[in-house]
């Protein structure tokens, strides 16, 4: 008996001086962010470069927009990077996602067979077209649709994944998708896709993903998002500048070959700078959606733009 | 057909006692002591009134869902998220996906063609999965011969998930329902075909004696001694298959399928539409509830002549 309480005494005291010992030197702050693993979605690899002193960056990958923009809603991470769609989508039902920056434009394309025969965008008609729910590829498509006087009906839609989508062509699963780079330089690359447009030209332009955080973190946190917006723009910048080191990077956390981010590269501009032009083109946006019932309401956008704090 | 009583067990009743007509099993009338299936309540002093028996039957059972929704409601309330719809906005969801009228968007109206395509998967793909099994754990119960050959195999392949062979079932069937079908057949397989070889390995030796005293042989002993005594293990495979069947159709459905539960699920988890993801929930939950209740009432007919298995 007394031996078993001289075990547990001296296991606490030893647990106690562990916890003592231990180097007292404040923690960095952790900053979590979510992003997609998308070319146009590297920039976060870039923060570790421009991070002050006192922080540290860690990223989280996710595979899907909708993923990322519930991880920022939920507290998972503290700023996401997803498509522009995935947070309007929160916003009108609701949820507290807030818009702080750009983050990238284009990176988008409409990919066809090689050898499906579809030489323009009205002979998508009747064919099955990979796409994916709730991404900017679908609003946009979706408007590119209406332009040509074609509805959703007038395809086969199939809901496919951004990683999946140039395998699915590959193996004759869909005529076509509406991707997000690298999938279409991976199908060009290997001779199984050619590019049918790149879908700029809707009232969208070629706004594509977007910086994001939690509502309370804008309230409660302002100091965090500057730096974090400085962080932001400086590696932007620097990945714009330094196509080397941006096509190494994608070879390090996407495994791209060379060639393929190469030429996904030429389809991407990293941004950071808020501008009035942007602005209007993400309430196009907003509006585009409504029309087409993809939300209820439009989102409160004196709450689901915060640009105030970022670098001017 | 006469049957012999064959797993009965020992000190059970005698069979000319246990024949209850088919009826009592599924009897709902509140004039019949309903509440016998209970064990427990026959110690009762004296015989529960018509009105606490039918109170037993139907409210209790229903309480507790009861519960977790005003749960459910008061904690969306309270906390004043809106990442959780209210049961108010699932039940406003679940009529408009299903006859339309209040959203008019690209949920409304379509539950039915969901429902039907998932049932045809899941029952289709589960129907597959008990052709095969059965007859396979038949064998493999019956014969050391073949269980020494096919259950080191059968053994390595039922720890991994089903979920992990999603990416090859997309390999093998592409991308689209066969891939979901797969999927649901491969998931349900593994415990009917370990459940039924279980049912068949644990029949009394003494019972093969009986028989063969009583001249049965080769082909009629199979069907009357070893098919009775592993029906309800056959039965509880059945019904773990089937709730597995239900759990994967969500996954098989995630990718390069339009329609079917599972993919409104999905979709609606893409577009930020929580009550869809509910209302889908609540679907398969009723659906997966009334077959499992099906199974049962199957289940209490074939073994009618055994008081233990009438569930």
């Amino acid at each position: 008996m007394r031996t078993r309480r001289l075990l547990i005494a001296s296991l606490t005291a030893s647990a106690l001086a562990c916890s003592l010992a231990l180097p007292a030197h404040a923690a960095d702050t952790v900053i979590k962010v979510g992003t997609l693993k998308l070319i146009h979605g590297i920039t976060p690899y870039f923060y570790d470069k421009f991070t002050p002193a006192g922080y540290k960056i860690e990223v989280v990958p996710f595979e899907t927009p909708t993923d990322a923009k519930n991880a920022v809603v939920t507290k998972s991470v503290d700023f996401g990077m997803h498509g522009l769609a995935a947070g309007i989508l929160g916003a009108a039902a609701g949820e507290p996602v807030v818009v702080l920056a750009p983050m990238s434009n284009g990176g988008m394309a409409i990919v066809v067979g090689a050898k499906s025969g579809i030489a323009d965008f009205k002979g998508l008609k009747g064919k099955r077209v990979g796409l994916l729910p709730g991404s900017t590829q679908e609003a946009v498509f979706l408007e590119r649709m209406k332009a040509e006087g074609m509805t959703i009906k007038d395809v086969k839609s199939v809901r496919v994944s951004f990683s999946e989508m140039a395998g699915a062509l590959e193996r004759g699963d869909i005529d076509a998708y509406v991707g997000a780079e690298p999938g279409p330089s991976i199908s060009v690359t290997r001779g199984v896709g050619k590019v049918l447009e790149h879908p700029y030209s809707t009232p969208v332009g070629s706004v594509n993903m977007v910086t994001t955080t939690h509502a309370d973190t804008v309230k409660g946190k302002p100091e965090l998002v500057k730096v974090f917006l400085d962080i932001h723009r400086k590696a932007s910048e620097y990945a714009m500048a330094n196509r080397k080191e941006l096509l190494a990077m994608a070879n390090a956390k996407l495994g791209l070959p060379a060639e393929v981010a190469d030429l996904a590269a030429d389809n991407v501009k990293l941004v950071w700078k808020v501008d009035e032009d942007w602005l209007q083109r993400c309430k196009n946006y907003g509006s585009l959606m409504l029309e087409r019932k993809q939300i209820r309401r439009l989102p409160d956008y004196g709450s689901f733009f915060a640009t105030h704090l970022g670098p001017k | 057909m006469t049957t012999l009583n064959a797993a009965a067990p020992p000190g059970a009743a005698q069979p000319g006692a246990t024949r209850t007509p088919a009826r009592a099993a599924s009897a709902t009338s509140a004039a019949a002591p309903a509440v016998a299936a209970d064990p427990a309540l026959d110690l009762l002093p004296p015989a529960p009134s018509q009105l606490k028996a039918w109170l037993v039957r139907w409210i209790v059972p229903a309480l507790l869902p009861l519960a977790l929704l005003l749960a459910w409601d008061l904690a969306v309330r309270l906390s004043g998220t809106m990442l959780v719809p209210s049961p108010k906005e699932v039940a406003v969801m679940l009529k408009d996906f299903t006859v339309g009228g209040v959203y008019d968007d690209a949920f409304s109206e379509t539950l039915g063609t969901h429902w039907l395509k998932s049932m045809s998967r899941v029952y289709g793909a589960f129907a597959l999965a008990a052709l095969l099994a059965v007859p396979l754990g038949l064998l493999i119960g019956k014969n050391a011969l073949i269980r020494r050959f096919i259950d080191p195999t059968l053994q390595l392949l039922r720890p991994v998930p089903v979920t992990a062979w999603l990416p090859l079932s997309m390999i093998f069937f592409g991308v689209g329902p066969n891939a979901a079908i797969f999927l649901v057949c491969l998931g349900a397989f593994f415990p009917i075909v370990i459940n039924t070889a279980f049912g068949v390995k644990s029949v009394e030796p003494r019972l093969f004696e009986a028989a063969a005293m009583l001249g049965c042989k080769g082909t009629s002993m199979f069907r009357q001694v070893v098919l009775p005594a592993a029906m309800p293990s056959i039965f509880n495979g059945l019904r773990l298959g089937h709730g597995i069947a239900w759990f994967l159709i969500v996954v098989g459905e995630m990718t390069g399928v339009p329609e079917g539960l599972g993919a409104a699920i999905m979709d609606g988890r893409m577009l930020s539409r929580t009550d869809v993801v509910i209302a889908g929930m609540v679907v398969i939950g009723l659906t997966g509830f009334v077959t499992d209740r099906l199974l049962v009432v199957l289940n209490n007919r074939l073994l009618k002549w055994s008081p233990q298995h009438n569930a």
